[in-house]
């Protein structure tokens, strides 16, 4: 994987600073236990090194989520929260270009691809953290009904969205 | 096209909205929000109509079995739209990869063009491509179309083949053109044929001195034997022989590779060369000479397969239309005892009759595990093939008894060297 440096050096960066938000923000609220998640990393990939990557990672991905929920859900601070959810989303994102180019070089004849990815997906987590950490200072008092059927028409947005793509 | 990994993401995107519903918690919602823009970006990267050129280049469209072929396959976005794109060419059976890979991962702006290169290793066979698999994505890869994309090819790969040098062959009848072949006539070759009184005309180079002295008042001639070509016929018995496995070093292989060493001498030496391939599916050639029709006799030979086992009396229908008269016929068969009457057969029709027969008994002592049941069943079968092939021999068949580990040009060399009186019954034992 010559030629993928940034990418691997990003990938690393994001894991390592998604699980120190998660710790910061538990820490902070007096959950010392969360500390235990820094060895259990090692462990889990090393038990996990004969299945495969891309399910190792994506299982990890969904621990980040769930310790973000969970930890939102228990009122603790949700800046370090969402920070650590965005940036294992981009942890997750970057192993996974990683793995495309598995057991194979990089060919450095088109070194733009990378720099491409990498920019697309500092746009999208990025405008997900601006939007998310706004909603955070933005608060309004909205009826129940009001927000499910937002979040259904959102979810339909997507669904449509998918489907006019596909048919273009 | 969805993939798991966008599955996954719109999964994890509902699950947070749904936790958020049932727990009334706003905050799991600003959660989502992330893999939400990261969704949506991948969907207006993804591609909408993608226009590519594809085409295909290789150094050469006949290799050699297991020599490195490099391919490279080329693609240019004549669309108005940049795409990301992934290229997927299929492996071909028994393909080995020495450089480079099946896929590739590239960018693609309009007007641009990318290669991807790979080098590899293949048994004998003709293979075409006919697509290359071009998977056109965003750039996170969450949305795919899966496209193949025409860009054909062809390499033949010809069979394995080893040099052979003088084939000690004296043919009994002969076409009368010039040629290498012995024809058992006097005329301008190189191989002393006998001596003849003195005529006008003969140049003086050629009169034998020796023989003058004896007799003072008269002159003699050394005479030469004429070399000319010969028809002759290949018959590759390609009828599946129990416990041969595939690869190459199967007998068969051997007998293919046989095949093509003497087509290729043969033709090497301006002879006229015939081939059947006898088994379930016969496939002819006939007889000509030339380099095309060498050409010819490596396609058929690169797409020779060991097949169901039928009788070989069979050949009857062929040998007399495809083999003129006086022909040498090189039967390349492992050999079997139910044979016996189609060689008779074949001499009878007035062919010389030469078998070559890779010796499957040694072949298939090589893998069993030495111990005394295995011995004697060895030596039993080893005598059995040695009477069968006596029988052929009073036929007045030429047996050649090829052990696979010997070198083909040896042993025919051994065999086929000038006979005799008595010597008639050579076998190998």
């Amino acid at each position: 994987m010559k030629g993928l440096s940034s990418t691997k050096i990003s990938a690393l960066i994001c894991t390592l600073g998604s699980i120190l938000c998660l710790i910061f923000g538990f820490s902070l609220a007096g959950y010392w236990e969360i500390i235990l998640l820094l060895p259990a990393i090692p462990l889990y990939w090393y038990f996990t090194r004969k299945v495969s990557t891309g399910l190792t990672i994506s299982i990890l991905l969904l621990v980040y989520v769930l310790l973000a929920a969970i930890g939102l859900l228990k009122d603790l601070s949700p800046y370090p929260m969402v920070i650590g959810c965005v940036l294992a989303l981009a942890g997750w994102e970057s192993a996974q270009f990683l793995l495309n180019f598995h057991d194979t070089s990089m060919d450095l004849t088109n070194p733009r691809l990378e720099y491409l990815h990498n920019k697309d997906l500092v746009i999208a987590i990025g405008f997900g953290l601006l939007l998310a950490l706004l909603g955070l200072n933005i608060r309004l008092h909205l009826p129940f009904g009001l927000v499910a059927g937002l979040v259904l028409l959102a979810a339909f947005g997507l669904y449509r969205g998918l489907r006019v793509r596909k048919i273009g | 096209m969805t993939n798991n990994k966008s599955l996954f993401v719109m999964l994890l995107v509902m699950a947070l909205f749904v936790a958020a519903l049932i727990f009334r918690e706003a905050n799991l919602l600003l959660l989502a929000m992330p893999f939400l823009t990261y969704t949506m970006m991948g969907i207006l990267r993804s591609p909408g109509e993608v226009k590519l050129r594809a085409w295909r280049s290789h150094n050469k469209s006949t290799g050699a079995t297991l020599e490195p072929i490099e391919m490279s396959v080329r693609v240019e976005n004549i669309g108005h739209s940049q795409v990301y794109l992934c290229l997927q060419d299929s492996p071909l059976p028994s393909m080995q990869i020495v450089d480079g890979q099946l896929s590739r991962h590239i960018y693609l702006a309009s007007g641009e063009q990318a290669a991807m290169k790979y080098t590899f290793q293949v048994g004998r066979g003709i293979y075409a491509w006919k697509a290359i698999r071009v998977v056109a994505t965003d750039p996170f890869s969450l949305f795919e179309q899966n496209l193949d994309w025409p860009a054909p090819a062809e390499i033949m790969v010809r069979p394995r083949s080893i040099r052979l040098r003088n084939l000690p062959l004296k043919p009994q009848m002969t076409r009368h053109i010039l040629g290498s072949m012995p024809a058992r006539l006097a005329g301008s070759g190189t191989s002393f044929f006998g001596i003849r009184e003195y005529q006008a005309g003969d140049p003086l180079r050629r009169i034998n001195w020796r023989m003058t002295a004896r007799y003072p008042r008269k002159l003699f001639t050394k005479e030469f034997e004429q070399d000319e070509i010969v028809d002759i016929g290949l018959i590759l018995d390609s009828r599946k022989l129990e416990g041969d496995d595939a690869g190459e070093d199967s007998i068969f292989e051997h007998a293919v590779c046989a095949t093509t060493s003497l087509a290729e001498f043969f033709l090497r030496e301006g002879n006229r060369v015939g081939l059947l391939i006898f088994g379930e599916k016969m496939t002819a050639v006939f007889p000509s000479s030339g380099k095309k029709h060498l050409f010819q006799i490596y396609r058929y030979l690169a797409q020779a397969s060991a097949k169901k086992s039928i009788p070989l009396e069979y050949l009857n229908y062929f040998s007399y239309r495809l083999f003129p008269r006086g022909s040498i016929i090189f039967m390349i068969s492992p050999f079997g005892y139910r044979d016996l009457p189609t060689y008779s057969r074949l001499a009878a029709e007035g062919h010389q009759v030469i078998l070559i027969s890779p010796n499957p008994i040694d072949y298939a002592a090589q893998k069993m595990p030495v111990n005394q049941i295995n011995s004697l069943a060895y030596r039993a079968s080893r005598l059995e093939r040695y009477v069968q092939l006596s029988q052929l021999l009073s036929m007045g068949i030429r047996v050649v008894d090829w052990p696979i580990d010997r070198a083909l040009n040896d042993v025919i060399r051994e065999i086929l060297a000038p006979l005799h009186i008595g010597d008639q019954r050579r076998v190998q034992r």
